[in-house]
């Protein structure tokens, strides 16, 4: 194994230690408020910085497909129209059909 | 033994109640929609002279889609620990307080909880219900991190095989599994802010301060980038949703 990339393995390990394994050894004692900002709250928010994340990092590359395609899932999705597969399949079509 | 025996038990005991096959049916279509991005990185990290322990190892260690594809570059630059460090931490960062969000459901062992928090991603998080028994979790996030490895090893094998220009920048790889977590995302903000009003009251609102918070994160975009935007912008949304009804 090549020292340059052992050197990234163990910096990946060590930030998965960091940002996934240490958080959720973590215990605060919670009142009802609180929980409901961990329970509810905090992973709506988490959810909302996914779906602009996303649309921002595909939109930058191709701007009218990535924003059309994406924006067909969320409809779908928020609509409960069709399900998982059904819905990516139409979203990657469309996509590479108008990157083509 | 005694872990193997358990191990057994339970895999019975999912099998008795039809908990696998509902919960396959759950992850399986993520699972496979990162297949791609994670071939792509095997594809690549062979072109780099990676080795197929290499790219084990950094699959199963590290386990970081875009700090996977980040660190390329970086090793084959011969960048130092901390540098590498550094942006991984910083890519990965919206991970401590999705694991913190999530712990609840974790298993009480200390080694097992250490690997199944180890296996949280994105798509896990987003597959995850609340309502989700620990045997549901350790499923869902098996299965995906299982889908990762293997497809890394899968993609440093056909990358001989496969055209250049295929792997490229010229083919978007990784767009299904955007589509995917798109889907996934706005399925849970349907559950979350939309079905929670049973009545409808509260919805309007609540729609809006969702858009306030999109807008926010947009703008953190633009001012500190996409990698330094997350911790800020998901701490915002969690104030701006918190003053809703939600």
């Amino acid at each position: 194994m090549s020292q340059s990339v052992a050197v990234a393995i163990v910096a990946l390990f060590v930030t998965s230690c960091l940002v996934r394994i240490l958080p959720a050894f973590v215990s605060v004692r919670m009142g009802p408020n609180s929980r409901r900002y961990v329970e509810r709250v905090l992973p709506a928010a988490v959810f909302i910085n996914f779906a602009v994340y996303i649309a921002y990092s595909e939109a930058v590359r191709e701007p009218l497909a990535a924003s059309a395609s994406l924006a067909v899932v969320a409809a779908i999705a928020f609509l409960n129209a069709f399900g998982l597969i059904s819905t990516a399949a139409v979203g990657t079509a469309l996509y590479f059909y108008l990157t083509v | 033994m005694r872990s193997v025996a358990r191990l057994l038990g339970w895999g019975a005991t999912v099998l008795q109640t039809g908990t696998l096959q509902r919960t396959l049916g759950r992850v399986v279509p993520t699972a496979l929609a990162i297949v791609p991005v994670s071939a792509l990185f095997g594809a690549l990290a062979a072109r780099a002279d990676w080795s197929l322990l290499e790219i084990l190892a950094v699959g199963a260690l590290g386990f970081s889609g875009s700090g996977q594809f980040a660190l390329l570059p970086l090793a084959e630059a011969d960048a130092g620990f901390f540098t590498m460090l550094l942006v991984t931490a910083s890519i990965n960062s919206r991970y401590v307080p999705i694991a913190y969000a999530s712990a609840g459901r974790l298993p009480a062992s200390l080694t097992q909880r250490a690997v199944v928090a180890h296996m949280l991603g994105d798509e896990a998080y987003a597959t995850e219900h609340e309502s989700d028994s620990r045997r549901t979790v350790i499923l869902i996030r098996g299965t995906i991190f299982g889908a990762w490895v293997g497809a890394g090893l899968l993609g440093a094998v056909l990358g001989q095989f496969i055209p250049a220009a295929w792997i490229g920048e010229e083919v978007n790889l990784g767009f299904p599994a955007s589509v995917v977590l798109m889907y996934l995302s706005g399925s849970q903000l349907r559950a979350r802010l939309w079905l929670v009003r049973d009545d409808g009251n509260g919805r309007p609102g609540l729609l809006a301060a969702a858009g306030l918070c999109a807008g926010v994160s947009l703008l953190l975009i633009n001012l500190v980038g996409p990698l330094y935007f997350w911790i800020p912008s998901v701490l915002a949304a969690t104030v701006i949703l918190g003053r809703t009804k939600i």
